[in-house]
């Protein structure tokens, strides 16, 4: 990762500011398709194309596979990666304090017609 | 709004189930009454000195946290939405312990809506249920700025075929 952004999201979000680059993750979303095939709707060389596919795969936004010396571009959805992380900071952080809601109200009982078990 | 934020496959929320013994009443009061809150509210290794709730729907609800190492402060705040005493409280969360590194980076938290449900089972028994929903609307948002509403819905389509679009997560039920 070498585009200035530690934060994964940061990456995310800088990659998608261009539009040719938008262009090719819209073309991915339905479905993978080779490096020749994505580069055919834009008026740029080559190069560009595979300059573009270098910070959409460093970003995390793409992955790619080679296939019978083709390179096969897929999307991979990083930035809802990315938020289902903040869920599971938030389970980490509601599950404390469900706990300690429990502890709690254990320690104060003050009705004793709690039920044995 | 873009459209992620619309298409079911592409929001995620969180949803815990704990069984309590204990009535709705003490569980609702244990959430809501500052006196109470301070009593137990933290994770482990943190106390609360102070909180404030103001029920009405608009008010605030916040409760600060010390860290008993080092005394690093937070305070947790939410805006009150709704609230059904004692079966039902509704926030959104403004700030997320500001201050308590150990347990959130503040500045990556967006705003969710959190539900706290208690349902009464009887014999003194309450199933509390925590979901908490909203994560993606600041990526939609983020992304609507960039001009990339169209492809969204497509881009949470083609997620949602790969990844499982709600996690679960079901507490001891004990």
């Amino acid at each position: 990762m070498d585009l200035g952004h530690s934060d994964p999201l940061s990456a995310a979000f800088a990659a998608l500011a261009d539009p040719t680059r938008r262009a090719i993750l819209e073309r991915l979303a339905e479905g993978e398709a080779p490096v020749g095939e994505l580069a055919e709707p834009f008026a740029i060389t080559p190069q560009a194309v595979s300059r573009h596919l270098k910070v959409l795969e460093q970003s995390g936004l793409v992955t790619r596979r080679i296939d019978r010396q083709r390179r096969i571009i897929r999307l991979n959805p990083a930035a809802l990666k990315r938020a289902a992380d903040w869920v599971e900071r938030y389970r980490a952080f509601w599950e404390g304090q469900l706990d300690a809601l429990g502890s709690f109200l254990e320690q104060t009982e003050e009705t004793p017609r709690g039920k044995p078990r | 709004m873009a459209s992620l934020a619309e298409h079911p496959s592409g929001d995620l929320s969180l949803r815990l189930e704990r069984v309590y013994t204990a009535t709705p009443e003490r569980i609702f009061a244990a959430l809501t009454d500052p006196d109470i809150l301070v009593k137990w509210w933290g994770p482990e290794g943190y106390v609360s000195d102070w909180a404030e709730v103001d029920l009405r729907p608009g008010g605030a609800w916040r409760v600060q946290m010390r860290s008993l190492e080092d005394g690093y402060e937070g305070v947790m705040e939410g805006t009150v939405l709704e609230t059904a005493p004692p079966h039902r409280l509704v926030f959104r969360t403004v700030k997320h312990c500001n201050g308590a590194p150990h347990i959130f980076d503040a500045a990556a938290m967006p705003p969710t809506e959190v539900t706290i449900e208690l349902q009464d089972l009887g014999n003194a028994e309450t199933r509390l249920v925590l979901t908490q929903t909203g994560f993606t609307e600041p990526l939609a948002a983020e992304l609507h700025e960039h001009g990339w509403s169209g492809a969204l819905g497509k881009l949470a389509r083609s997620v949602g075929t790969d990844r499982p679009a709600t996690i679960t997560q079901k507490g001891d039920a004990t």
